[in-house]
């Protein structure tokens, strides 16, 4: 016998392979950047009742005591109100802080529905092919054909605004991506020589899907995923602007910024503050969304020396 | 079942793929027979329809496969007609399958052990331990040392000698009856590939499945088999055992074959050419009229390319298909 385990604990072995890979993030500053905005926003959209200011207001309540400048209720920013108020008198940070708590919520859930809505077309459609594929990739063709924002307007039109039906309206219209991710991830892992191991080994077709396509096809999900999360946000943003996304006392970025719209010339704070979170929660998940692509696609790895080629070599080495 | 009873049995056996370019016909009426405890090597050019033959009798392939005619009888079961649901039933336990290249055939993000251990829980309905500690004692079987080591493994840090192992670890599990093996020594190297065919030989002894051993190396038939099936453009064309077909091949394909046979130069003036034969294997979009070896066949007559050679016997257990004979 020529041939030798290689010694050492293999669980182990592949923290420290995770480990690598995640401190080969960190190097990046796009990334690092991506995180730790994305993290602080996280951060304070799950704590918002404690971190706000006024709690209070930024759940709903109006505020009974109006700024002494303006009878409108709205003043500028101050010690008290660091962002200022709105027209209610209310606390525009406080409002922010559930605002991104909002976001963030109806974002991961969308993503949510439509990862499991696509994966389950794309994965049956890619793996069966022939014409079961034809059949759901048309579906999902026609669900592509129309622009994001629109289908999700009739929908919400439809259902009438509100928490549950604008879910409903950005995952129906979401999935179609992931649903041809998945289908693509498919058409090529149905054929590498595992996937026919265990189809010879008497391996049923779900039994396939879940454990040897699934599992293989996860990392370029991953990447759209982080990205859309940014998008979901604008999406529902867009929606709640419009009128037709989030219905007030819930304190929403897209219905600040609606709202900011109508004292423009005068109270420029209720603008700036809503407008400045929602591009940086955007530009977060963006910038983590991009460098994990990167980092993902060997290609480009190579373009931006993110590859040690002597590390590489030493690695295929090991092989044999 | 008495011992030398007939396993596998392969009568006529046509397919056709249906590509955009046209139709491929990739086997044209192969006969096969094989008895329980031996071993049929099939040998043959790259497309000459050996490895398409090896999925076509457990109909592993793919969708744009059309059987033309045929029949396959595996322990008396039409393999053709089952349903989908008793053909699992079937690969993996009775027949098993090793392929080309392990470092691919394993999935990459599983253990040794769940790979190995799901297929005992699925055709043996074992527990989790139980496939654990039976998966360990074919793993010892194979050869490897440290078989507890290995099952904790991951794919990528086993050598490729070492997933080829575990493959047949994985493809003997199930104690099958036959067990199909598709070129599985031609990714490994030449030291690992004389390991693995001794390993092999010793499981066919001690186990005593028979098993289909499709190679494009003589060598190797000679190595583990007890006869030889020649292949050519989808059809056989010569079958014996192998001292046979080693002492006297009767196919011009087959001599040819023996002939293309790398040898040592006897003296450094001898020429520095390797025998070949000439011309490349037909398209089998559109295969010659006659016998199918007609263009490269040095003793081709007016008969070959007109008629197509009907299959005979020489010798008992020798036959050919050739207008020589």
């Amino acid at each position: 016998m020529t041939e030798a385990v290689r010694t050492g604990s293999s669980r182990l072995k592949v923290l420290r392979r995770v480990a690598r890979t995640i401190r080969g993030l960190l190097h990046q500053k796009m990334f690092l950047a991506g995180i730790i905005i994305v993290g602080t926003l996280i951060i304070i959209g799950v704590f918002a009742p404690w971190v706000s200011p006024y709690p209070d207001q930024g759940a709903g309540q109006t505020a009974n005591t109006s700024c002494p400048t303006s009878a409108a209720g709205i003043c500028p920013p101050s010690w008290q109100h660091l962002f200022g108020t709105e027209q209610t008198g209310r606390d525009i940070m406080s409002r922010i802080f559930f605002g991104i708590r909002t976001s963030i919520t109806i974002s991961v859930l969308v993503v949510m529905l439509a990862v499991v809505i696509g994966l389950a077309v794309g994965l049956t459609a890619g793996y069966f092919g022939g014409l079961i594929d034809e059949a759901l990739m048309r579906v999902t063709d026609i669900w592509l054909s129309f622009p994001h924002l629109i289908l999700a307007l009739v929908i919400v039109a439809v259902l009438g605004p509100g928490f549950n039906d604008i879910l409903i309206a950005l995952g129906a219209t979401w999935w179609p991506g992931f649903a041809r991710l998945a289908r693509a991830q498919a058409l090529e892992i149905r054929n590498r020589p595992y996937v026919i191991v265990a189809k010879a080994g008497g391996v049923g077709s779900r039994s396939i899907i879940g454990r040897h396509i699934l599992p293989n096809a996860i990392s370029p999900l991953l990447v759209l995923i982080s990205v859309d999360l940014g998008a979901v946000i604008l999406a529902e943003a867009s929606l709640s602007f419009l009128g037709l996304g989030i219905r007030p006392p819930t304190a929403d970025l897209g219905v600040m910024i609606a709202e900011s719209a109508n004292q423009i010339t005068t109270a420029w704070w209720y603008a700036l503050f809503p407008g400045l979170f929602l591009t940086l929660l955007v530009i977060g998940f963006n910038l983590v969304g991009d460098t994990i692509r990167d980092r993902l696609d060997p290609k480009l790895r190579v373009d931006l020396g993110m590859i040690d080629v002597g590390k590489l070599t030493g690695r295929s080495g090991r092989r044999l | 079942m008495s011992d030398n009873a007939e396993l596998l049995k392969v009568t006529d056996l046509s397919l056709d793929y249906y590509t955009s370019q046209g139709i491929t016909h990739a086997l044209n009426g192969v006969d096969l027979s094989l008895k329980r405890s031996q071993i049929l090597g099939i040998v043959g050019e790259s497309g000459s329809g050996k490895s398409t033959l090896a999925y076509a009798l457990t109909r592993l392939v793919p969708r744009n496969a059309v059987y033309r005619s045929g029949e396959v009888l595996f322990d008396g079961m039409s393999m053709l007609d089952l349903s989908e649901k008793e053909l699992r039933g079937i690969r993996g336990k009775r027949i098993s399958m090793v392929f080309q290249d392990p470092t691919t055939s394993l999935n990459p993000l599983f253990k040794v052990k769940d790979q190995i251990g799901r297929v005992l829980e699925l055709h043996q309905g074992m527990s989790r331990a139980e496939a654990r500690r039976a998966a360990s004692g074919f793993l010892s079987a194979v050869e490897l040392p440290d078989p507890d080591q290995v099952l904790d493994s991951y794919p990528f840090q086993l050598s490729g000698g070492m997933q080829q192992r575990a493959m047949i670890a994985m493809a003997l599990s199930t104690r099958p009856d036959l067990i199909i093996a598709d070129e599985p020594t031609s990714a490994v190297d030449a030291t690992i590939q004389v390991q693995i065919l001794e390993l092999l030989s010793r499981l066919r002894r001690e186990h005593e499945f028979s098993m289909l051993f499709i190679t494009h190396s003589l060598d190797v038939v000679s190595a583990v088999c007890d006869s030889i099936m020649v292949m050519y453009a989808g059809n056989v064309v010569e079958t014996g055992t192998v001292s046979e077909i080693f002492s006297s091949p009767k196919h011009p394909y087959t001599q040819a074959l023996f002939s293309s046979i790398p040898r040592p130069r006897k003296s450094a003036d001898e020429e520095k050419t390797l025998a070949t034969i000439p011309g490349s294997p037909p398209d089998p979009r559109s295969l010659p009229s006659g016998c199918k070896f007609h263009p490269r066949c040095p003793y081709a007559f007016e008969r070959c390319r007109t008629e197509d050679p009907a299959f005979r016997f020489v010798e008992p257990g020798h036959g050919v298909a050739c207008h020589l004979y």
